[in-house]
């Protein structure tokens, strides 16, 4: 695509790049019908929910002992995929990976995004939702669910921040280039006129936060486990559950973020932005989640199964054979079988392999939480013979209408603020190829002083 | 300071649900429905739960009153992210706030013994039951848990009493429903501290044992085996 | 409205902290004011849901009966309730009661349409009246099992119009007992099992803590016994909490329990546990003997060995003998051993098994024996409906003590024209609870008049004509007339304890008005104004009778019991009056002595000899023939009654509907137990709902898997499948009763029934 040669001058701050804010500028009809489809879903959602506000939770599937449902799946779900985009955003960046720079942006929504409805579907698992700030007036730190409100806020706050600095650039240029809502840009432009000492206190920004960010979330999906892992159920009360779920997590939300960038770049036809060698790379790291998902996974099956406690062994055999064997196994095939098989090859591992790999996770990941959460509850210490979980209408419906809102909120925010990062593109064209040299000079051994070039011309797209 | 316990003993108790019967119109439990039933969302603070062992013929079941065990170290409140259900420590009970739950259900999902109930829906009493409603105890609404309180509300009427004739509180005071309508005397409640109560002689027979002792939630309602000389 | 600004509000709330949607939940609904701060006080009552005529306090809150439980002084209870007492109120709450007299209107919407009482008794009176002309004995009455005032004088009216039609609607078990002890026995007590005094108790098929009559006087003294260390052992196809509560559980196939029984007593004989001087003494036909003619004959002992032999039992019963032989044993050797028979289960019930179990309880010597099985002593009173010589001649079953309401529905059905005008059906509904419902409904169809007293719309309401609904026990003075389970005879009195709600009646006064009404001879047989008058005139036979003292503490009880043995009463009443009250006081009267080894009175003839002939003449050779099959894919029904849903009304109380079985755990459905072997042979799990058919009907009902089941059987509780009840009793469950094969009633004494055959499939 854009030859080096034609750099954009600073009075066109934009030139080729207006690829990147032409969804913004130009409306287009195929969107007004995406977002009456997605307005169905979560109409269909809304519905539901006043159903089951009005009648009480009695219209789930839920009962004596299945306490908890989809709503508690959802939420370890959707917590799950947040950690596509901060936390991943977080490393790249940590690590100076130049091919980051087209990619962070729609992570970093993701997480925003996504955050919301894990938190909302907690609400939707209250029986009185209309207490629910009871958790902020009368919260307990006792309870891991607290450390859960505490951690998720902390989180949400963090991404929403590091969402919103490497934006500001951007909505600069919005404002100064486009004539749409030109009030809004400038409000959130907050004066940015591109000024050095504007640009250095935004990379420290931005240093300091992908810093801490990493941490919390770790925090975040740990914490999560602990809601499950700090009671003394069977196949719950396991100290691997913290790791297990943070690896999980990651490993739902690279894939996420490799399905929300292949349709980004279909719909916008990013195909120069996104390429290939982005799915490739991420296609790798998820080979590695792969891998690592099923260590854990293994390493937690074998320690039940070793020790063969009665107590943990029936909720064991529930899933390996018993009434939960088919989503045990479902999930086994979609998280480790299909992705593993796609990835572990550099020729599938293309952008259709890969994001047919990552649907497969996602569906394979939703599945591991039923299975983490369902058959403990179903098979309670005492032989309660009580409880069959089917999730009815009602949450199935709020599913749809969570994943419809989510991606109606994802599209929305791709028709006002570009979903690749202006501004890092523009700045990784011109000062990456020096950084990168740079920084791979310092890598080599100082000792070979003979003044010819080590290297060739980096070819286009590759990382360091 | 009291230590409120049960003591079950299952040489008497013959499954005959009277307790739960008694329990549940003392505390205003809502009666259930084919509904309600078929979706496993019955609210029972007292269940008869058949622990099956050995295959036939040499078969043998043990049909065990559950209720809320009312640990010393309740797994359920440590879990509650609103303080809607909280130990006594002067009682020794372990009691639920429904105005204050918020209904997330981790309580139940803590417990291991299962006996904490939620309120799927809005209870369907038909008006004319309302009357026989128990005024000492409030009715709950959909949406909050719920779980057997040793009838607590017969204690604070218990000491009031006494207060009110200037003397303590004397043993059989304070007995909760199931014990009361007990057909067959099969529970004893009493104050586990008063070293010289029944409850407490019954407790540390050789008979007695009590569920999932090994998590070490330290239960206060005991059980005695089966089988065997009672004495 | 407030129910919209409510939620209107909550939505603000929830809108603008949460800052998402959160309705809100509608509040509860507030409770009546009435019961703010209103007083509170106790009253007694009597139960009536069963016999046993249970003592219960109700607790009032403003006048409203608010929760049940036992009155510490009743000594049949002594405190203790069971769930059906605590759920009564439910009764007395239901929406679906009937609170004034209805009469079937072919044209109301309801199939009836509501009449003033005046109406309905002249409707009746004229009925009767006319069926008077017609000839005597033109009327029956079905009765439950109670014995009150009330039920007797629906009794005495029958037999003053000549018709000895009284049908107490007892199990089959109890009906099979009687029978046993009317052949030999010579008279028509009841047994009654003195457990708390026995170290050693074989159950055979009893049923004993599934029994839904007498359930506390039984559960009561089944744990006393336990209680004091003494062992159990049961024996039958099902364990049932009966086999859970027992030490060892013998899997009997069903119908064996007279073979076994005998099978014991088999052992007993040839290892000399017998008891001889209790056998030389009290009994007759035990040894082998030889008649005025010098025939000899073969007697019972003889004949025990030679046909019970442990290896034939062990066929038949599909049990090992070893363990027979082993349990027997230990039987011979207990202190105080008693054998119980089958009280009410399934239709495999039969006399013989009775008198089988009831031959080795005397072999062990425990009959009228401290520990053993008793004969009810009576009240010093007779029943008002018993048969006097004044009454018309005979018209009904000649020789048997009471007929069954299948024989009654035999008569009505089997007669060419109708051969009775009125039927009164009270605190009874043998349309859902006889074996031959259907038979029973067709019977009840072509009787010109049914009349119903019962408070809620039943199955057998359903063939009723007119109700005149009666009030309950609550709601009225009312009394019953029982014994305890140690066979004294205790009468229970008690005043109203709350107001009556709608228009009923107590069916004593409802009698009384009839008779009155008829004028004339019959007039003159109740020579009383009021219910009041009768219970009036029984407590004066009591204070005349002398005996006996009011209901007291177990130790003031003891005290008395003591005084009483060595001749001596300190009653707590000098006058009728204050004996009437005292009794209304403290829950009733009793007479807490029993004079073990009263021949004459638990004997009747033959020298005051139990006679054991009876039981040869009841077997037949049929009982060692194991029935065919169940062929390939069938499996033998076992029906039993899981008493929190048999009562009359159990259906109607949704507490009971929803404890249901303590096995199934699920309420308001029936359970088909199976074992778990059999499950997996017909492919069904834990909780799957199948389809249970024989060859007159099918039922269904949810799989409940469990290893305490023979594995060629498949029992199914009777409680469900009433077609009324109201909306907590119509429709729910099955009734397993359609299903079984038709029992020969007229023959019930001798052949062995046969089991019905079933099979169970799936629903898909």
């Amino acid at each position: 695509m854009s030859s080096h040669k034609s750099m954009p001058r600073p009075t066109d701050p934009l030139g080729e790049d207006w690829a990147l804010v032409r969804p913004i500028v130009e409306s287009n009809p195929r969107f007004w019908i995406v977002v009456a489809a997605l307005a169905a879903g979560i109409g269909l959602g809304i519905t539901a929910y006043t159903h089951q506000v009005r009648e009480g939770l009695g219209v789930t599937g839920m009962n004596r002992p299945v306490y908890w449902g989809i709503y508690i799946i959802n939420f370890v779900f959707f917590i799950g995929i947040s950690h596509a985009g901060t936390l991943i955003s977080a490393i790249l960046r940590l690590a100076a990976a130049e091919w980051r720079r087209a990619i962070t942006r729609s992570a970093e929504v993701i997480t925003v995004m996504v955050i919301v409805f894990g938190v909302s579907n907690v609400i939707f698992d209250l029986g009185r939702p209309d207490r629910a700030l009871f958790v902020v007036q009368h919260g307990r730190l006792q309870s891991p669910l607290l450390w859960d409100v505490c951690s998720i806020s902390v989180y949400l706050t963090c991404s929403s921040i590091y969402l919103y600095l490497p934006l500001i650039p951007d909505i600069a240029i919005l404002r100064d280039q486009t004539t749409k809502l030109h009030w809004f840009y400038r409000l959130l432009a907050l004066g940015w006129q591109g000024r050095p000492e504007q640009y250095r206190l935004l990379e420290r920004a931005i240093g300091v936060l992908m810093v801490v960010v990493i941490p919390i979330a770790v925090s975040v999906h740990t914490v999560v486990s602990f809601v499950f892992a700090m009671t003394v159920q069977p196949m719950w009360h396991a100290a691997i559950f913290g790791p297990y779920f943070v690896v999980g997590a990651i490993f739902s939300g690279i894939a996420a973020l490799i399905i929300a960038m292949a349709i980004i770049r279909w719909v916008y036809h990013l195909e120069g932005y996104l390429k290939r060698i982005h799915f490739n790379y991420l296609g790798m790291l998820l080979l590695v989640m792969t891998l690592l998902w099923f260590y854990f996974t293994f390493a937690e099956y074998l320690t039940t199964w070793y020790g063969s406690e009665p107590i943990h062994m029936t909720v064991w055999w529930s899933k390996i054979t018993g009434s939960y064997a088919p989503v045990f196994w479902t999930m086994f095939a979609c998280c480790f079988v299909i992705p593993f098989s796609i990835l572990c090859r550099e020729k599938t591992r293309t952008v259709a392999g890969t994001v047919i790999a990552s649907i497969a996770i996602n569906i394979g990941m939703w599945l591991e939480r039923f299975v983490i959460v369902i058959p403990t509850l179903s098979n309670p210490r005492l032989p309660l013979d009580r409880g069959v979980y089917y999730p009815t209408w009602v949450e199935w419906s709020m599913l749809t209408g969570c994943f419809c809102f989510f991606i109606l909120l994802y599209v929305l925010f791709t028709r006002f603020f570009p979903i690749v990062s202006i501004w890092e593109i523009q700045e990784g064209r011109m000062n990456a190829r020096k950084d990168t040299l740079e920084r791979i000079e310092s890598y080599m051994p100082e000792v070979v002083e003979t003044g010819r070039r080590p290297l060739a011309p980096v070819p286009e797209g590759v990382a360091t | 300071m009291s230590r409120w316990g049960m003591v079950i003993d299952l040489n008497r108790c013959t499954a005959c649900q009277a307790c739960a019967a008694a329990c549940h119109q003392e505390n205003n439990v809502p009666p259930s429905n084919p509904k309600v039933a078929g979706g496993d969302r019955s609210i029972r603070w007292i269940d008869i739960l058949p622990m099956r062992e050995d295959e036939y013929p040499h078969a043998s079941i043990s049909l065990v009153p559950l209720l809320c065990q009312h640990c010393e170290r309740p797994p359920c409140i440590k879990v509650c992210p609103v303080g809607a259900t909280f130990y006594s420590e002067s009682e020794g009970l372990v009691g639920q706030v429904y105005s204050r739950c918020i209904g997330c259900r981790y309580c139940t999902n803590a417990c291991p013994f299962t006996v904490r109930q939620f309120n799927w829906s809005e209870p369907a009493v038909p008006d004319s039951y309302l009357e026989g409603t128990n005024p000492d105890v409030s009715r709950r609404y959909k949406g909050v848990v719920e779980k057997c309180s040793f009838c607590s509300h017969r204690l604070i009427r218990a000491r009031d009493e006494a207060a009110s004739e200037r003397r303590k509180l004397l043993p059989g005071d304070y007995i909760p429903a199931c014990v009361e309508a007990c057909p067959t005397d099969a529970m004893t409640f009493g104050d586990l501290d008063e070293p010289e109560a029944e409850v407490s002689k019954l407790a540390r027979s050789k008979r007695a044992f009590r569920l999932l002792e090994d998590l070490g939630t330290e239960p206060k309602v005991y059980y005695l085996r089966e089988g065997g000389n009672s004495k | 409205m407030l129910y919209r600004r409510q939620f209107l509000l909550n939505v603000c709330k929830g809108a603008v902290l949460a800052g998402m949607p959160a309705w809100g939940c509608t509040p509860a609904r507030p409770r009546p004011a009435v019961l703010q701060h209103a007083k509170q006080g106790w009253a007694n009552t009597i139960c009536q849901l069963c016999p046993s005529g249970c003592g219960l306090r109700v607790r009032l809150v403003g006048g409203s009966p608010v929760t049940v439980t036992g009155n510490p002084l009743h000594p049949v209870n002594r405190g203790g309730v069971c769930a059906r007492g605590v759920a009564s109120l439910q009764l007395y709450y239901d929406p679906d009661r009937l609170e004034e007299p209805l009469r079937r209107d072919q044209n109301s919407a309801l199939g009836w349409s509501p009449v003033s009482w005046d109406e309905g008794l002249d409707e009746l009176v004229g009925r009767l009246e006319s069926s008077l002309v017609a000839g005597n004995g033109r009327v029956a009455v079905l009765r439950g099992g109670g014995q009150d005032v009330s039920s007797q004088l629906l009794g005495r009216l029958v037999r003053s119009m000549g018709s000895d039609w009284i049908v107490d609607m007892v199990s089959r078990g109890e009906r099979a007992a009687d029978e046993a002890v009317r052949r030999m026995h010579g008279t028509s007590g009841k047994l009654v099992y003195e457990m708390a005094g026995a170290d050693f108790l074989f159950s055979f098929d009893s049923g004993l803590l599934e029994s839904p009559s007498r359930m506390m006087t039984l559960h009561r003294a089944f744990a006393d016994m336990r209680a004091a260390g003494g062992t159990f052992v049961h024996a039958g196809p099902r364990m049932g909490v009966t086999g859970a509560k027992a030490d060892l559980w013998l899997p009997a196939r069903p119908g064996t329990a007279g073979v076994l029984a005998l099978g014991i007593a088999h052992m007993l004989i040839k290892e000399g546990y017998e008891k001889s001087e209790f056998l030389r003494d009290h009994v007759s036909g035990f040894d082998d003997w030889v008649d005025e003619a010098e025939i000899p004959h073969l007697g019972v002992r003889s004949w025990i060995l030679r046909e019970f032999v442990p290896e034939r039992v062990a066929e038949r019963t599909g049990l090992e003998w070893g363990e027979i032989i082993r349990v027997a044993r230990h039987f011979g050797s207990a202190h105080h051993p008693l054998a119980i028979g089958p009280m009410e289960a399934g239709a495999a019930v039969t006399p013989f098994d009775l008198m089988a179990v009831h031959t080795l309880n005397a072999i062990v010597g425990a009959i009228d024996a401290p520990g053993g099985v008793l004969l009810a002593q009576q009240p010093p009173f007779e029943p008002l409906d018993a048969a006097s010589s004044r009454d018309a001649g005979p018209r009904g079953p000649e020789e048997r003590s009471s007929p069954s309401v299948e024989e009654f529905a035999d008569w009505v059905l089997g007669a060419e024209t109708v051969p009775i005008d009125v039927v009164f059906v009270h605190d009874a509904d043998p349309v859902f609870t006889s074996e031959s419902g259907r038979r029973v409904e067709e019977a009840l169809r072509r009787i010109p008049l049914v009349v119903s007293t019962s408070p809620v719309i039943t199955d057998t309401v359903q063939s009723a004509h007119l109700v005149l609904p009666e009030s309950l026990w609550l709601e009225r003075r009312c009394d019953s007339t029982t014994v305890d389970r140690d066979a004294y005879p205790v009468m229970s009195l008690s005043a109203a304890a709350t107001g009556r709600k709608g228009d009923t009646r107590n069916v004593g006064d409802v009698v009384l008005k009839i008779a009155a009404k008829l004028g004339g001879a019959i007039a003159a047989r109740f020579p009383w104004a009021s219910y009041d008058d009768v219970v009036r005139e029984r407590v004066e036979m009591l204070f005349r009778a002398g005996v006996g003292d009011t209901f007291s503490e177990s130790h003031r009880s003891a005290w008395t019991q003591m005084l009483e043995r060595s001749g001596w009463r300190t009653p707590s009443y000098e006058t009728a009056e204050a004996l009437e009250r005292n009794m209304e006081r403290d829950g009733g009267w009793w007479d807490p002595v029993y004079h073990h080894g009263e021949w004459r009175r638990v004997v009747r003839g033959g020298a005051s000899r139990v006679n054991l002939e009876p039981l040869r003449l009841a077997f037949r050779p049929r009982a060692f023939e194991t029935p065919e099959g169940p062929e390939e894919g069938a499996l033998f029904l076992y029906v039993y009654p899981e008493p929190l849903l048999t009562t009359r009304t159990g259906g109607s109380l949704p507490y009971l509907q929803d404890l249901g079985s303590p096995f199934c755990q699920k309420g308001w459905v029936t359970s088909a137990e199976l074992n778990p072997v059999t499950a997996r042979r017909l492919r069904l799990a834990h909780g799957d709902h199948v389809r249970v058919s024989s060859e007159r009907g099918e039922l269904e009902a949810v799989v409940v898997s469990s290893a305490g089941i023979r594995p060629d059987v498949v029992a199914v509780y009777i409680g469900g499948g009433r077609v009324a009840g109201g909306r907590y009793a119509a429709g729910i469950g099955a009734n397993p009763l359609r299903l079984l094969a038709e029992q020969d009633a007229g023959d019930a004494g001798r052949s062995p029934s046969l089991p019905t055959s079933v099979r169970v499939t799936v629903i898909a």
